[in-house]
């Protein structure tokens, strides 16, 4: 009986072993899987100090910019006063570009994304709220504050310069306007300056010590929100306005709709996104990404996503500005920098992931697994 | 050669043979199982898994299973607690077997989402257990009911449960021996070194080694342990690997009760005497002289039903043999046959619409219509892709006045620690596709 069934057991496993051991020459795999020696805390020392918190240091600045010129603003509303809060306003929206992708700990914890750039702005809602003059800006899903709701203030809520001026000086409702825009500002910089102080106080250290590859780890955290916000370009930036899900072009719905900058802005946060992923000239993904030997066919993964960073980019530097008569006059290449910006998501999402052994964790598991 | 037949025939299926462990495995089991559901409604999963999503995958063949309206859902989970509880108390027995195998069995086809391997034990248990008699002794009902006492039941009744536990071990252990598990410790590089903090074994995670030391292990031990556990020499020895090696994976890995499961069902592998000793403790005791009586209401069908049962759970898990391709990538003849934590696999899947009239083609946003739990299984499981195709082309054809809905996907799967490759066809017209037992030749070789 004994014998029998070892009899059973050993050709079972011999059968077995012949039947699985299928083709192991394929040009997928790497030879250095989750490469685990990589020294992770190099790394994001130098995404911390070199990228993260610079980027919000420079939008903490440009925000203090773009306090005074409203401040001055409110005080004189005249048109060079309002030219001059302008470009304060754009550059501190360019910067924040870079920023959008670091929500995570203190970002995270104050909403940032969603106070600084919820869009399309909610033109009723903003004016039901000056009107009111009563308004809560800790609402994440609420689309009345941050960049969108100043552009509509500062561009589009009037038809002219003449007029927008006007609702700032001889309007009825001058003040409430005024307070509003003030309000706006005022909101964004506590924000940003929480986030900033928590980053060069103690979080910076945690962020660089918290290494390995588990849910909630810094590589994790990196990955997870590089992703996020790539995919927010390729949906709300792009998609959305060009009409990929139903045909229907809302060009109505791009970034900075008023002002009319979406290009500039999408461009900034591709370039940032790189930017990131390269981790400038120090230690970044794409040396994470070596140190795995991570391969895609005969390139290295590394190589296939810079050339996709790169064509991504270049397809929406060739669009210009404002981005809904773009989407109205030549919407095939809006499309076509959709597409170009989409084929990097799976270069993002499963390549690198997969190659560096961290889970995708906005996608929670309800459940037990086995 | 007919004596040989006979033995055997006695030995494993008609002899009387004493019915405690069948006694303890209807306890454990039952009261598991019990507080199994009671977590499931605490940890506030049927409002997660079968009320929030809008949208539900099916097993092929049972399309017909439909989520209940909430009310009706914790009604179905506490029918489980109860049958559970009556399965455990062995109060009327035949009616809590049945209620608890159906009502398990129902919420499990709700969604194949959930599919686990150890909830289909369960419901093999469960079936099994309707017919088994675990009730005729230390029940609610033999207290009722003192004519349905007995000492003695035959063979076979407990050595159904054994069959099943070698089968399950043993299919576990072979579907391992694929070169990912064995030679590049795949998918434990992923997921141990997620597990850094786990006490004093934790810090040895971080080493390759571990990974590959824990895949033969793993692999040796799902091999081997059935047949260790079936000899009485190493019996005790092997139980203690069960408890230390289910234990491990408790604390290693989300899986919920599978541990508990395998470390309690394993008990029928030990003697009476053994089962009669610990019963003993809870007040169990049988003075009953033999007054062995079975009497099915047809032998042979008993056993043609049995012998069909075990016949399929042998097939079963080499079903993959017949379909092409590596069936971790197609996971063709995947589900039902024990392979328990074999992938880690990412993938990513746009699904485009165009109309077969006018030919404008649009890009659809999953997110609209599943959970992230949903969209993370479809993206890696091909027959929730053709569904999914399916439901679309009702969707865009019925709420967004599309003609003849052509369905094609752009999928992307990255597998144990690999880089992407395409999974899916994307010339192929999904709407068109009829799923069935046949080979899916729209999945990519891998």
């Amino acid at each position: 009986m004994k014998t029998f069934s070892q009899l059973v057991f050993g050709a079972v496993l011999i059968l077995s072993l012949s039947l699985t051991a299928c083709k192991d020459n394929d040009d997928t795999i790497n030879s250095n899987p989750c490469s685990v020696s990589f020294d992770q805390e190099a790394m994001f020392a130098n995404l911390a100090d070199n990228i993260i918190i610079p980027s919000y240091l420079d939008l903490k600045t440009k925000i203090e910019g773009l306090n005074n010129e409203m401040e001055v603003f409110l005080a004189a509303p005249n048109a060079t006063n309002l030219a001059t809060l302008r470009a304060a306003w754009l550059t501190a929206y360019l910067s924040w570009q870079s920023c959008a992708y670091y929500e995570f700990g203190p970002a995270e914890n104050v909403f940032l994304r969603n106070s600084l750039n919820n869009f399309p702005a909610n033109q009723n809602g903003i004016e039901q709220n000056i009107a009111a003059g009563t308004y809560d800006f800790n609402q994440p899903d609420n689309y009345d504050k941050g960049f969108p709701a100043l552009d509509y203030l500062l561009f589009g809520v009037a038809e002219n310069d003449t007029d927008i001026l006007n609702k700032y000086t001889n309007d009825a409702d001058a003040t409430k306007y005024k307070t509003y825009a003030q309000a706006l500002v005022t909101d964004m910089k506590t924000k940003v300056d929480q986030t900033y102080k928590t980053w060069t106080t103690n979080y910076r250290d945690q962020f660089v010590g918290n290494t390995g590859t588990a849910a909630g780890t810094s590589l994790s955290l990196i990955i997870n929100k590089l992703n996020q916000n790539y995919e927010f370009i390729k949906r709300e930036k792009l998609g959305t306005p060009v009409g990929i899900v139903f045909d229907i072009p809302n060009p109505k719905t791009v970034e900075a709709y008023y002002s009319g900058n979406a290009v500039k802005l999408a461009n900034a946060a591709l370039e940032a996104a790189r930017h990131l992923y390269l981790g400038g000239t120090g230690l970044g993904l794409d040396d994470n990404l070596n140190a795995a030997d991570a391969r895609k066919g005969d390139e290295t993964l590394d190589a296939v996503i810079q050339a996709r960073f790169t064509e991504a980019i270049a397809a929406v530097a060739q669009l210009n500005d404002p981005l809904d008569q773009a989407i109205e006059n030549d919407r095939a290449s809006v499309i076509n920098a959709y597409n170009k910006v989409t084929t990097q998501v799976v270069s993002l999402k499963t390549d690198m992931p997969s190659a560096l052994c961290v889970s995708i964790t906005y996608i929670d598991n309800p459940s037990d697994s086995d | 050669m007919r004596d040989f037949w006979k033995k055997i025939v006695a030995r494993w299926i008609t002899n009387p043979t004493n019915i405690a462990p069948l006694i303890s495995f209807r306890i454990l089991f039952g009261g598991l199982m019990m507080i199994g559901a009671i977590r499931f409604i605490a940890n506030g999963w049927i409002e997660k898994l079968y009320v929030t999503p809008s949208f539900f995958f099916k097993f092929y063949g049972f399309e017909w299973v439909q989520v209940l309206e909430e009310t009706s859902m914790y009604l179905l989970l506490y029918g489980i607690v109860i049958s559970a509880a009556m399965l455990m108390l062995g109060f009327l027995y035949r009616l809590a077997s049945v209620g608890f195998f159906l009502s398990f069995t129902y919420l499990e086809l709700i969604d194949a989402t959930n599919y686990l391997n150890h909830y289909y034990l369960v419901c093999i248990f469960a079936l099994l257990l309707i017919f088994l008699p675990a009730h005729r002794d230390f029940s609610i009902d033999a207290w009722l009911f003192p004519k349905l006492k007995v000492k003695f039941v035959p063979a076979w009744t407990i050595n159904i449960l054994i069959a099943q536990l070698v089968i399950v071990y043993t299919c576990a252990g072979i579907a391992k021996l694929n070169p990912d598990w064995l030679f590049r410790a795949m998918p434990l590089l992923i997921w141990l070194p997620e597990h850094r903090d786990v006490f004093l074994l934790g810090y040895f995670f971080k080493f390759k080694w571990v990974a590959y030391l824990f895949s033969w292990v793993g692999a040796i031990y799902d091999l081997s342990i059935a047949y260790f556990l079936l000899f009485s020499k190493t019996r005790n020895w092997a139980y203690l690997a069960v408890v230390v090696f289910h234990l491990m994976t408790f604390l290693l890995f989300n899986i919920g009760l599978f541990p508990f499961i395998m470390i309690f069902s394993t008990l029928i592998f030990f003697p009476a005497a053994t089962h009669e000793k610990v019963l003993a403790w809870l007040g169990y005791q049988n003075e009953l002289a033999n007054n062995y009586t079975f009497r099915p209401l047809n032998r042979l069908a008993l056993r043609m039903i049995l012998g069909f049962f075990l016949f399929l759970q042998l097939l079963l898990p080499f079903r993959h043999w017949l379909y092409p391709g590596a069936v971790l990538w197609t996971e063709e003849g995947y589900r039902f046959s024990w392979r328990v934590m074999l992938v880690e696999k990412i993938g990513h899947t746009v699904f485009y619409i165009e109309d077969g009239v006018d030919h404008r083609k649009v890009e659809v946003n999953n997110g609209r219509y599943l959970t992230l739990f949903q969209e993370k299984q479809l993206n890696v499981q091909a027959d929730f892709i053709l569904q999914f195709a399916h439901f679309l082309k009702k969707e865009y054809q019925e709420k967004h006045g599309f003609k003849n809905p052509i369905v094609t996907v752009d999928a992307h799967v990255a597998m144990n620690g690999r880089t992407s490759q395409r999974y899916i066809d994307p010339t192929v017209d999904l709407a068109k596709i009829k799923d069935g037992w046949s080979p899916k030749s729209w999945i990519l070789k891998y």
